[in-house]
C-alpha cells in the first residue's frame, strides 16, 4: 500500500529530525553558562561527595558522546531523568501537565479556525466591500494585541464585571474544562486569527476566480452546493497546509497564555524550569513539544493528501 | 416568441461605466446556430457572459436579451439558476481548468443532473446514466467516469464538460471558444461533436470563436464583433464569398492559407483599440485603409446593404468595387518554394535522445531525431504538443540537456552546452538565439525597452558607442518607433512584445532563429504582421529559422523544409509543398485534415 509506505517515509524521516533535535537538546547541558556541575548543583549544597554523586549519576567523567548515547537510551524510553527542582520524574511531570496544554491548544486552533474560516469566507465573498474592509481591519487589531493584553481585557470584562467564566483553573472534566478554558483559548486565538482570515481570504479569492466555479453555476448548480463544495472544498486544500503550522504557534502560545490564567500546565511548567534552569525538565519538554509538533505535521499531511487527489497522485505514485 | 432576441445590449464596467460592448443585436431560432466572430478586446465572450448572467463582477448588462419569453435582464440571481444550465448551457475555453479537480468524472456530471431527477434516481441508475451520458460524448470506456480530470487529456475533459453542460438539456448552448485551448486533431473532433449534439437534440447553438473558418464550417449566420460593437453580420456562406467590411475582409485575408503559399499576407496593421477609445467613430477607422473623415464623425449604426445583410460600414457601396479586387489579388498570388537540402550545414542533430524522469515514471520526449539545417534555410518543426519538437528546439538552443545523441552548431559539438568551452559557448549564443511563445515573459518587466536591446547590442560588441541609435536601428528593423525604447514592456501589445524579443535576438546577429510558436498567442490580424515581418528579415539578413508550430498554414507560408514530428519521431519530412500537398504518412494526412476550413464537409468524415 502506497500510503503506508508513505506514513512509513514520513515517520523515519520523523526520526532522523528527532534525533538532531535530542542532540541540540542535549548540548544545552553544555551550552549553559558555567560547567555542567555547576547548572546541574542548583539546589544542593556544594561538596566533594554531592560533586561525586551528581558526576557518577550524570556520567559526566564519561566523553561527550558517551554522555550523549546514555542520555538518549533513557529519552527513548522517555525517561529524562529527574526534576531539579521537585527530583520527581520529569516524563511524570509533564504527562501531568500536557492534557491542558493540548486541549487548550486544539480549543483555541478550533476557534481560531472557526473565526479564520468565517470572516475569511464572508470577507472573500464580499470583496473590496465595507464589511470586507472591516472585519480584515478587525483582525489586525487582534493582531497587534498581544495575547496576555486580551487575556486581561477578557478576563476582567467575563470573569470580574460579568461573571460568566471562572478566572483561573483548568477545571475537572469535558465540560468543566471548556468552560475553564474558553476565556484563556479565546484569547489566544484572537492573536492568530488574523493571519488564519488573510490565507482564507486570498484562497477563497483565488478558487472564486477558476473556471470551475463559473462553470458550476453555469449549469445552474445551487448557490449553496457551489460555495461549499466547489469554492471551500478546493479553497481548503491551502489551508490545511497551514492549519500544522498554526496548531503549533497555538502550542507554543498557550505556554504563556496559562500563567495569565494561572493554567497549571506545560506554560507553568516551563516558565519555573527556564526560571530555576531545570535542565532535565526543559530537556523533557522540548523533545515532547517537537514530537508533539511533528505529530499534528505529519496528521496535516496526511489531511491534504486526503483532500486533494493530484498531490496524492504525485506523493503516492 | 421563441428563441434568443438581443436589442441593444450593452456591457459597461460598473463603477467608470467605461464601455466594453455596445449596441448588440442578434436574433437566434431555435435549432439555429450562430457564431460571434472576432479577435481578442472584441466583446464576444462579454456578450455570451451577459446572455448567461456570468458577467465577472463590478461588469453589469444593460438593454433588452429575450429568450423564450424570459427577460434575461430582470432576472435575479435565484432566477438566473433555474435558466442556467436547463435553458442556457455554457461550454468554456480551456477544459484543464473548467472541471473541479477533487471531483471524479461521476460526480461533475451527477453534480449536474437536474436536482429532481437526480435525486428521483437510485445509485444505479445514476451510474447508468452517466455512461450513457458519456457515451453520447463519445466516450465509451465506462471507467472514465471514476477517474479525476487531472487523469484524462484535453480532448476528454472537453467531452466530460460537454456532456456535464447538456446534463439538464439546455435550449441553446454557448460554446465560448470550446476547441481553442486543445491539439488541432482534437480541435475538429470537438467541433464535430458539438455540432452533432446540436442537431441531434435540436438546440440552438451561439459559437463565439476567433476564427472565421471555423464559424462557417459550425454556423447558420455570424456575427463579427470589433471592439465591443457588430461590425457585419450575414450567412456564413454570402460573408464568405464576399464580405462588407474591411475588417472582415482583413480577418479573412490575414488566415494564412494551409493550401499554399502567398507572397505576402494581407495584414491589419496596429491592433484593437480598447472599445471606449472609438466609441465616437468607426471603431475600425484607425486601422482601416479606406478611412475618410466622415468615418470618424459618430459610430455608424448597422445598416442592411443587401436583403439580410448588415454592415457598419458607410463606405461599404464606393468600396465594395475595391475590397473585391484586393482579395482577388490575394487569393491569386500563390509562389512557388525550391527546397533542396542545402550542402553546408548549420546545425546537424543526430540520433537525439531525451527522456525526462517524473518521480518513478520516465518519459521519453525524443526517441531518436537526426535533423539538418542549412545555413539561411527556413526549416519547420510541426507536431502537437507531446511531440518533442519544443524539447528538441530547446536542445538547439542549448536550454535542455540530450540524454543521448548529438548536436553539431557550425562545426561546434554542442550536444552538450555545459561541457563547452567559455568561448564557443559564447560563439554558439550569437549563433542561435531563441524566440518564445509568450514574449512578454521573456523581456524583464522592470526594465526599458531600449535597455534590455542595449544590454543584448553590448554582448556581441561590448565597445558599442552610440548606442541609442543603434537600439533605434534595431527597433526600427522590427518596424517600431525608435520612442519604444523608453516604454516598458508592460505599456506594449502582444505583437509588439514579440517584435522587441525579435530585435533582441537580431542584436547578436544570429545565424539561426530557433521560433517556438511565436504567433500562437497572438489575434489572427497581428499574426500576418508578424509572420511577414519573420519573411522580411530573412530576407533582409540572411537568416536560418527553425520554426517550431502545431500550424500547419504557419509553416506553409514561412519556410521551405519541413519535419513532421509525432511522439518524440519525425514521421515524414520533405519540402514544405511534397509534405503539405502529397502527404505519404497517415499522421500527416491527419494534420492536414485538422487544419480548419470553411468547406461544409470539413466535420464531416476524415
Amino acid at each position: 500500500m502506497a500510503i503506508v509506505r508513505f506514513i512509513v517515509r514520513r515517520l523515519l524521516a520523523m526520526l532522523v529530525l528527532l534525533f538532531v533535535i535530542s542532540f541540540l537538546v542535549f548540548s544545552l547541558l553544555y551550552l549553559a553558562p558555567g560547567s555542567a556541575i555547576d547548572v546541574l548543583l542548583k539546589n544542593v549544597p556544594r561538596n566533594p561527595e554531592t560533586v561525586a554523586a551528581l558526576t557518577a549519576k550524570y556520567h559526566l567523567d564519561e566523553p561527550f558522546i558517551t554522555q550523549y548515547w546514555i542520555w538518549l537510551q533513557g529519552a527513548l524510553r522517555l525517561d529524562f531523568g529527574e526534576s531539579i527542582q521537585t527530583t520527581l520524574p520529569v516524563t511524570g511531570e509533564i504527562l501531568a501537565r500536557l492534557p491542558v496544554t493540548v486541549f487548550l491548544a486544539i480549543y483555541a486552533f478550533a476557534i481560531e479556525m472557526a473565526i479564520g474560516l468565517g470572516v475569511g469566507v464572508l470577507a472573500a465573498l464580499r470583496q473590496r466591500s465595507v464589511a470586507d474592509r472591516g472585519l480584515v481591519a478587525l483582525t489586525v487589531v487582534g493582531l497587534s494585541t498581544p495575547a496576555f493584553v486580551s487575556g486581561v481585557f477578557l478576563l476582567y470584562v467575563f470573569s470580574v464585571a460579568l461573571g460568566w467564566f471562572p478566572a483561573f483553573g483548568a477545571g475537572e472534566g469535558f465540560l468543566d474544562r471548556l468552560w475553564h478554558l474558553t476565556l484563556p483559548a479565546f484569547s489566544l486565538a484572537i492573536v492568530g486569527s488574523a493571519f488564519v482570515v488573510k490565507h482564507v481570504r486570498a484562497a477563497v479569492l483565488a478558487v472564486l476566480d477558476q473556471d470551475y466555479v463559473t462553470f458550476a453555476r453555469a449549469r445552474g448548480i445551487s448557490r449553496s452546493k457551489v460555495l461549499f463544495q466547489y469554492v471551500l472544498r478546493n479553497a481548503m486544500i491551502p489551508i490545511l497546509g497551514v492549519s500544522a503550522m498554526v496548531l503549533a504557534f497555538l502550542l507554543i502560545g498557550a505556554v504563556f497564555i496559562e500563567v495569565t490564567f494561572s493554567i497549571n500546565g506545560m506554560g507553568s511548567l516551563v516558565v519555573k524550569a527556564a526560571n530555576s534552569q531545570d535542565l532535565p525538565m526543559i530537556q523533557g519538554v522540548a523533545i515532547f513539544i517537537a514530537l508533539i509538533v511533528m505529530g499534528f505535521n505529519l496528521l496535516a499531511d496526511l489531511a491534504y493528501l486526503a483532500a486533494d487527489p493530484r498531490v496524492r497522485n504525485r506523493t503516492l505514485a | 416568441m421563441t428563441g434568443l432576441t438581443v436589442d441593444g445590449l450593452r456591457v459597461v464596467a460598473g463603477t467608470s461605466g467605461r464601455m466594453i460592448v455596445d449596441d448588440v443585436d442578434l436574433s437566434l431560432a431555435p435549432g439555429e446556430s450562430i457564431a460571434i466572430v472576432g479577435e481578442s478586446g472584441s466583446g464576444k465572450s462579454m456578450t455570451a457572459k451577459a446572455l448567461i448572467g456570468l458577467l465577472p463582477r463590478g461588469i453589469r448588462a444593460e438593454g433588452d436579451a429575450n429568450f423564450a419569453e424570459v427577460d434575461l435582464m430582470a432576472l435575479d440571481e435565484n432566477a438566473w439558476q433555474r435558466v442556467r444550465g436547463s435553458r442556457i448551457g455554457l461550454i468554456m475555453q480551456n477544459p484543464f481548468t473548467m472541471l473541479n479537480p477533487v471531483f471524479r468524472v461521476h460526480r461533475t456530471i451527477e453534480d449536474s443532473l437536474r436536482p429532481e431527477d437526480r435525486s428521483r434516481m437510485t445509485r444505479a441508475q445514476r451510474r447508468q446514466d452517466v455512461v450513457w451520458r458519456l457515451a453520447e460524448v463519445g466516450i465509451t470506456d465506462a471507467s472514465v467516469a471514476d477517474r479525476y480530470p487531472f487523469q484524462l487529456s484535453g480532448g476528454m475533459r472537453q467531452r466530460v464538460a460537454i456532456a456535464a453542460a447538456l446534463a439538464r438539456e439546455p435550449e441553446l448552448l454557448i460554446a465560448d471558444e470550446p476547441s481553442t485551448a486543445l491539439d488541432v486533431t482534437t480541435q475538429r473532433d470537438i467541433l464535430a461533436l458539438i455540432k452533432k449534439l446540436q442537431v441531434a437534440r435540436g438546440m440552438s447553438l451561439i459559437l463565439i470563436t476567433h476564427d472565421l473558418r471555423i464559424a462557417f464550417s459550425m454556423c447558420d449566420r455570424a456575427y463579427v464583433m470589433y471592439a465591443g460593437v457588430m461590425v457585419e453580420t450575414a450567412t456564413s456562406s454570402e460573408l464568405e464569398h464576399e464580405p462588407l467590411h474591411p475588417y472582415t475582409q482583413g480577418l479573412l485575408l490575414s488566415e494564412p492559407p494551409a493550401d499554399r503559399r502567398i507572397a505576402e499576407l494581407v495584414a491589419i496593421p496596429g491592433s484593437v483599440p480598447p472599445a471606449d477609445q472609438v466609441a465616437t467613430a468607426c471603431p475600425f477607422s484607425t486601422r482601416c485603409a479606406w478611412a475618410k473623415a466622415e468615418c470618424l464623425v459618430g459610430r455608424p449604426a448597422l445598416s442592411e446593404v443587401e436583403p439580410g445583410r448588415l454592415s457598419r460600414c458607410i463606405r461599404i457601396d464606393e468600396i465594395r468595387g475595391e475590397l473585391r479586387e484586393v482579395r482577388s489579388a490575394a487569393e491569386a498570388e500563390a509562389v512557388e518554394t525550391s527546397a533542396t537540402e542545402p550542402a553546408t550545414a548549420l546545425v546537424v542533430v543526430t540520433d537525439a535522445h531525451k527522456e525526462f524522469r517524473s518521480g518513478q515514471r520516465t518519459v521519453t520526449a525524443l526517441g531518436s531525431v537526426s535533423i539538418r539545417l542549412g545555413e539561411g534555410e527556413g526549416v519547420g518543426l510541426v507536431g502537437e504538443s507531446g511531440s518533442g519538437k519544443t524539447t528538441l528546439g530547446r536542445a538547439i538552443a542549448g536550454l535542455e540537456t540530450l540524454t543521448g545523441g548529438t548536436i553539431e552548431i557550425d562545426g561546434i559539438d554542442a550536444s552538450d552546452w555545459s561541457k563547452l568551452s567559455a568561448r564557443d559557448r559564447k560563439k554558439l549564443r550569437g549563433t542561435v538565439q531563441m524566440i518564445f511563445q509568450d514574449a512578454y515573459s521573456s523581456l524583464n518587466p522592470t526594465r526599458s525597452i531600449g535597455s534590455a536591446l542595449a544590454e543584448a547590442i553590448s554582448i556581441r560588441d561590448p565597445s558599442a558607442r552610440n548606442m541609442s541609435q543603434r537600439v533605434g536601428e534595431l527597433l526600427h528593423s522590427v518596424g517600431l518607433e525608435p520612442e519604444y525604447a523608453q516604454r516598458k514592456p508592460a505599456a506594449l501589445s502582444g505583437g509588439q512584445h514579440q517584435r522587441v524579443a525579435i530585435a533582441r535576438a537580431l542584436a547578436v546577429h544570429p545565424k539561426l532563429l530557433i521560433c517556438d510558436e511565436p504567433v500562437a498567442a497572438l489575434d489572427v490580424s497581428v499574426q500576418a504582421q508578424v509572420l511577414n515581418l519573420f519573411s522580411r528579415i530573412r530576407e533582409e539578413h540572411g537568416i536560418g529559422y527553425l520554426f517550431i508550430t502545431h500550424d500547419l498554414s504557419i509553416v506553409r507560408q514561412v519556410v521551405e523544409r519541413v519535419y513532421v514530428m509525432h511522439n518524440g519521431s519525425v514521421v515524414e519530412a520533405g519540402p514544405v509543398d511534397d509534405v503539405l500537398g502529397t502527404p505519404s504518412h497517415p499522421y500527416t494526412q491527419k494534420l492536414i485534415a485538422s487544419v480548419p476550413s470553411a468547406e461544409a464537409g470539413w466535420l464531416g468524415e476524415g
